[in-house]
Order: C-alpha cells, then structure tokens, then sequence
C-alpha cells in the first residue's frame, strides 16, 4: 500500500529512508496489534494478537509475530510508538500518542478522502472527523459503558450460541423486525434470553441488536457531524451486520479497509516515522532529534 | 500551622487543610467561642458574617460518593448540592451553628430545605438575591442585604456596624487581591503553580479565616519568586466552568500531564472568586450590593441571568488575552446554570474557531481512562 496522502517525507535519500524502519503498537482492551512500516512509508508486516485480558504479554507475541514476518529484531526500529488503552505501559516505546490521532491517521493513510472515521473497538466507540493530511479536526467517544462495542457483542453473542465471527452474516438473514430497548450490557443480555424464550430467530434477534448499535453510534456522529466518505475501523467493522445496520441509520455508504482492526497501529507506526525522519533529518544538520522524551 | 516556610511547605499546608475542609473552622469555634456558618457557593455576602465575628464557611464538594445522602436528595441533581446534603446526613456538618442558602440556583433553593431537615439544630437563613440588571437591581440587591443582615443580628445578637462590615471588606478586599497577584506572577511563569495547586489555595482561603490566609498569602509571594519548577512547553489552555464545585483534582492534573499548560481560568474556585474587589469608599451595604454586578462585569456568572453580559464573549476575549489556545470546559453534570449556556458557548467558540473540550463531571467518577484518552486526544489536535 503506498500512501496519496499529502504528508511531506523530508529530503533523504529514498535507500536511507527504505532502510529506516518504525514499529506502531495499539494495545487495545481485547486484543493487540502491531505494524510495521519502512521508510517510504509501505507497511513492512503486521500481525494481531487476541488478549485473554490486557496483558504486556500479548502485546510481546503481536510485535514479536509482526518483527519476525518482516526479519527484524526490535533493535532495528528507529522510533516506536505506541497507542491504545494501554498505551503508557511500554517502556520500549519512544512515545505514546492516543489511539483517536492514531485511528485518524492511519484511516487517511488507507482511505485519504474518507472525512469521518467511526471506530468501534473492543471497550469504546469513537466517531472522529479527519481533515485530509490525517489530523483530527473534532470527536466524540462512549467513555460511560461497553454499550453498543466489541465486549457487547461478544455477550450477545455468548447469549445466543452463535460464534463472533458468524454473527455478523447470521444477521443478515434476518426477515422479521425485533427491537431491543436497552443498551445496557446487562438488560439486554436479559432482553436477548427473553427474545430467544418468545421463539424469535437468531438472525432475526442479531438484526436487532445490530440495529441498536447502529442507533447509539448515529447519537456520537451526531455530536460531531456527519462527513461523508465514512471509513468504519476497529474489530466490529467485522461485522458486516453492524456496517449495513450503521449504513441504514446514517443513510450513507461505509468503506471498510481490508483489515480494520490494525489502523490505530498503522496510524502509530506513521507517526512513529514522521518522528523517525524529523530526528535523522535534525541529526544531518547536528541538532537534537526531537520527540524522543516517553509520555 | 506552620505559615512560614518554602513555596512548598506552604502549598503542602495549604493541601493537608483542604483535605479536611472543615477541621481548621472546627478548631477556630473551639478557640475562639464564636459561632461558625455554613455557605452554599456562590453568590453570599462572607463580609457580613465576618462583620459579625462569625466565621463563613464554604461548603466544599467532598470526594465521598453520596450514600446517606441520597434519602434526601434526587440523583439528578448537580454533585456540589449532593454531597453537601449527603455531609450533612452523615452528621459531618454537625459543627455548622448556622447555614445559609439562597435563590440564585434551584438547586440551593432545595438543597437549603434539606440541610433544614437534616442540621435541626443549626439556624437556617436565605439570602435573597435579585438577578438581572436593571435600573432598580442594585437598591433591590441592597434590601436583600438588609434582611439578611437583620437575619445574622438576630443570630448573633448584636448589631453589625458600618465599620465592622468596612473593615471586613477590607480584609476580604486584602485576600482577593493577594491571590490576583499570584495569578500575576503565574501570567508571567505559568508553571510556577499548577492548577491543582491554584484551586488548593484558593479553596483553603473559603474555609478559613481569611486573615490568617492573608498572612500565609503574604509569606507564599515573598517565597513563590524562587520556586524551582521545570518549564516544559505546552500548549496553552483556558480552563472555564466548574461552577460551585472545585474541579477533581485528577482532571486537572491529567490536563497537565498530557501536555497542556493552563494559563488561565475562570473556575469558581480560580478566578471567578477573586476577580473583583468591593468598594471600600461607598455605605458599605450598598458597595456589596454594586459588588454582585461589578464581579459580573469582569466574569459573568450564568446563574445572574444579567442580559448586560455575555460569557461566550468574554471567554473568546480571556482566550486572546491570555494567548490560550484550546479551552476546556468542565461542566457538572446536572448543573443547569452552565448546561443552559453551553450551546450558546460552543456555538460561539466554534465561529471564533477556538478547539474546545466539554467534560462533564460526574460526582461519582466513571471512567478516567477514557477521560484522559479524550484530554490528551484533545491536546494532541493540530
Ligand atoms: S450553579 Fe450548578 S453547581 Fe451550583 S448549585 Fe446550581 S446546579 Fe449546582
């Protein structure tokens, strides 16, 4: 993938910059992601590590699995940054940057044209409106409960028998309206039991649920306003159930990149080189690289 | 306490107090024999209940979440009036002799009905303070200041005089402008005292006697000047709102921490408590009276309705003078003074083209890891 993005790569020379490698890490409530990328800003490897519960641990394998698919050891990388929920636990990494900058940038490195980026996530949603070199112009985030993300799901679909990865699809057979009013974790849960005892069908109870996100992420864009195109990141944008639901309630098209869950750290490991470059280019002129304090 | 020492020393004293707001005013009743009385924030005349020797007490928001409290009062009222109730039902306001609520918000309105049930010893009194801004508003505000003064008589037992209110004045005049010049020093060196440490100061100096707090006000600017701090660059932000209530001290740490410098505010306990100083000349009653509609010349309060005045403007002119630039607004959830203004707020900071934060303040905090993921997200945006 190379980038139409109109960030500036300072004037080294194309070898040196090939040689320059950064390392982006998103240390999410459920899983970890690593990227990295070289210095003609192409992604070099990246890998995605499920996490029992948040642990440093996972964190290690995603950039051990992303070091090993590129043959680099963590020596080589000239900058790192890392994003996410955990992000202000690893001691390796230069920087920490929050994943809403990093999930902007990375967006406008696979879709530049895309202007709101809706990012569900293991614990949180966030709506963010990019500009087109990748910066965040406004946002909201669900900061109150695990309503309507990743961890609401994984319930839902617990209730229902029906493996994560299936229910998506599963939903989209759906042939009769439900609704769920509630979107508390735990009400719904019940509401979800109550829908199954009354004989309704799964595909028909997932629409439903689907629905009810799609509602609650339409009440964040809200805050920010609609911008069209809309890219959706984040492991729900999996979901192809929770995409059309989101595409019905917001009446526009969704762009799903082909691996969703890695753009937080694709947008780190894209800072990470713009720190990369802006010390190599100060060293060439002797002065101090700049950034390099840990957050 | 120790009033002397390093800039450090001091703040520290100053923290342990406001840890325990209401030890020191326990101690002072003890000491001296007088009487102690409570007062909701914002709008009360302290000068008058020091005129009278007794000592006025601001009733501070406490970190405890609301439990007992919670037979009295709705959850959807605003986290300053709950927890006072809540102290109040606990029995930690047991000390108060008197207390004192007011009309200026619907929510001291009620809660001064419950501390009414909940303190049946203490001695309930209102302060009626006409809003607005008209031709007859200032007389108006006057003749509330003459009930209520023949109020505290009648608690006391003897008569206010014109030169103890003077005097008072004077001694409140003293303090406010003690801390403005803190706030000059810090225009100058933004670091030399934090947030946290600026709202300590400022909410030690509602709980205690305000002469003492002149005297360790006047040993910290002797000290401040050679205060070691590190001066890191960051950006510069106004921080507005937090009406009545102090702001958690973890939110405005977390500002800081992720990078932000805070050069200005117009907090309740900032700012908004020290802008304006009484005339020391005019018959005194009237001079406070003129008071309630000087200060909101100079920051406006969303609770005075005063239609001369406009806070959207006056931020976007405190954001310019102070060179900020982003403002965080923290608002407290169920707050209807502020949540009334905040549209006409964002609407004006977003034509000026001023970046803000709304956080809303819940007494019982939520998640402050997704706070500080907004704060620093907030700092971060170019
Ligand atoms: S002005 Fe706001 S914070 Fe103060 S008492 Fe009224 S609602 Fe509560």
């Amino acid at each position: 993938m190379i980038s139409k993005t109109a960030n500036s790569i300072p004037a080294i020379s194309k070898v040196e910059r090939a040689a320059l490698f950064t390392l982006g890490i998103d240390s999410g409530s459920l899983t970890a992601k690593a990227v990295i990328m070289d210095g003609n800003r192409r992604i070099v490897s990246h890998s995605v590590k499920q996490l029992e519960f948040v642990s440093e641990k996972a964190v290690k394998i995603a950039m051990d699995n992303a070091l090993a698919a590129a043959g680099l050891e963590l020596s080589d990388m000239a900058y790192i940054v890392s994003t996410g929920y955990g992000r202000r636990r690893f001691s390796f990494a230069n920087k920490a940057i929050t994943e809403i900058s990093c999930h902007a940038k990375g967006a406008n490195y696979v879709f530049p044209d895309a202007r709101t980026v809706i990012d569900i996530g293991g614990q949180d949603s966030k709506v963010i409106s990019v500009d087109p070199l990748g910066n965040v112009q406004n946002f909201a985030m669900n900061d109150t409960c695990a309503a309507g993300t990743g961890q609401f799901l994984e319930v839902m679909a617990r209730a229902l028998g029906v493996g994560l990865e299936k229910i998506g699809e599963l939903s989209l057979e759906s042939l009769t309206k439900l609704k769920i009013s509630s979107m508390c974790t735990v009400f719904a849960e019940s509401e979800v039991i109550s829908l199954v005892a009354q004989g309704h069908t799964k595909a028909d109870i997932l629409a439903a649920i689907h629905e009810a996100i799609a509602r609650r992420i339409t009440g964040l864009v809200g805050r920010v306003g609609l911008r069209q195109p809309v890219i959706m990141t984040g492991g729900v944008a999996k979901n192809i159930g929770v995409v059309r639901a989101l595409e019905k309630e917001l009446g526009v098209s969704i762009t799903v990149p082909g691996e969703p869950q890695i753009v937080g750290a694709l947008g780190a490991a894209l800072f990470a080189l713009d720190y990369a470059l802006a010390a190599s280019q100060n060293q060439n002129v002797g002065t101090k690289a700049p950034g390099t304090e840990n957050c | 306490m120790k009033i002397k020492g390093s800039a450090d020393e001091i703040l520290n004293n100053l923290a342990e107090i406001t840890d325990q707001p209401y030890e020191k005013a326990k101690e002072w009743k003890k000491l001296s024999g007088s009487k102690v009385i409570g007062l909701f924030p914002m709008h009360f005349p302290e000068e008058l209940i020091h005129a009278a020797r007794i000592l006025p007490v601001l009733l501070q928001e406490s970190d405890e979440p609301v439990t007992a409290g919670h037979a009295y009062y709705y959850p959807f009222f605003c986290g300053l009036s709950r927890s006072v109730i809540d102290q109040a039902a606990k029995g930690y306001l047991d000390f108060l002799d008197g207390f004192m609520a007011g009309d200026y918000c619907i929510q001291v309105v009620g809660a001064g009905e419950v501390l009414g049930v909940l303190l049946r010893k203490a001695n309930s009194m209102f302060f009626r303070l006409p809003v607005g801004n008209q031709s007859w508003t200032l007389a108006d505000i006057t003749q509330g200041l003459k009930e209520i003064k023949r109020d505290i008589e009648t608690f006391s037992g003897e008569e206010i005089s014109d030169e103890a209110i003077r005097e008072s004045i004077r001694i409140y005049n003293m303090n406010r402008g003690l801390i403005r010049k803190l706030y000059e020093i810090k225009s100058l060196n933004p670091w030399i005292l934090n947030s946290r440490e600026i709202v300590t100061i400022i909410k030690s100096s509602m709980v205690i006697p305000k002469d003492e707090h002149n005297t360790i006000l006047t040993s910290l600017l002797q000290v401040l000047p050679n205060r070691k701090v590190s001066q890191k660059e960051g950006v510069r932000v106004f921080v507005s709102g937090s009406l009545c209530g102090a702001p958690k001290y973890d939110i405005l740490s977390m500002i800081e921490q992720s990078g932000a410098i805070v050069v200005g505010d117009d907090l309740f306990h900032g700012y908004r408590y020290v802008s304006t100083d009484i005339n020391e000349e005019m018959e005194p009653l009237e001079a406070i009276a003129a008071h309630y509609l000087e200060k909101n010349k100079d920051v406006p309060c969303p609770t005075r309705c005063d239609p001369t005045t406009d806070w959207p403007q006056y931020l976007i002119d405190s954001m310019r003078k102070h060179e900020a630039e982003k403002l965080v607004i923290l608002m407290a959830k169920y707050c209807e003074p502020h949540m009334f203004f905040y549209p006409d707020i964002k609407e004006a900071l977003e034509k000026a083209g001023i970046p803000h934060l709304l956080i809303e303040m819940e007494h019982e905090v939520v998640s402050l890891e997704a706070l500080r993921t907004r704060i620093e997200a907030f700092i971060e945006m170019k």
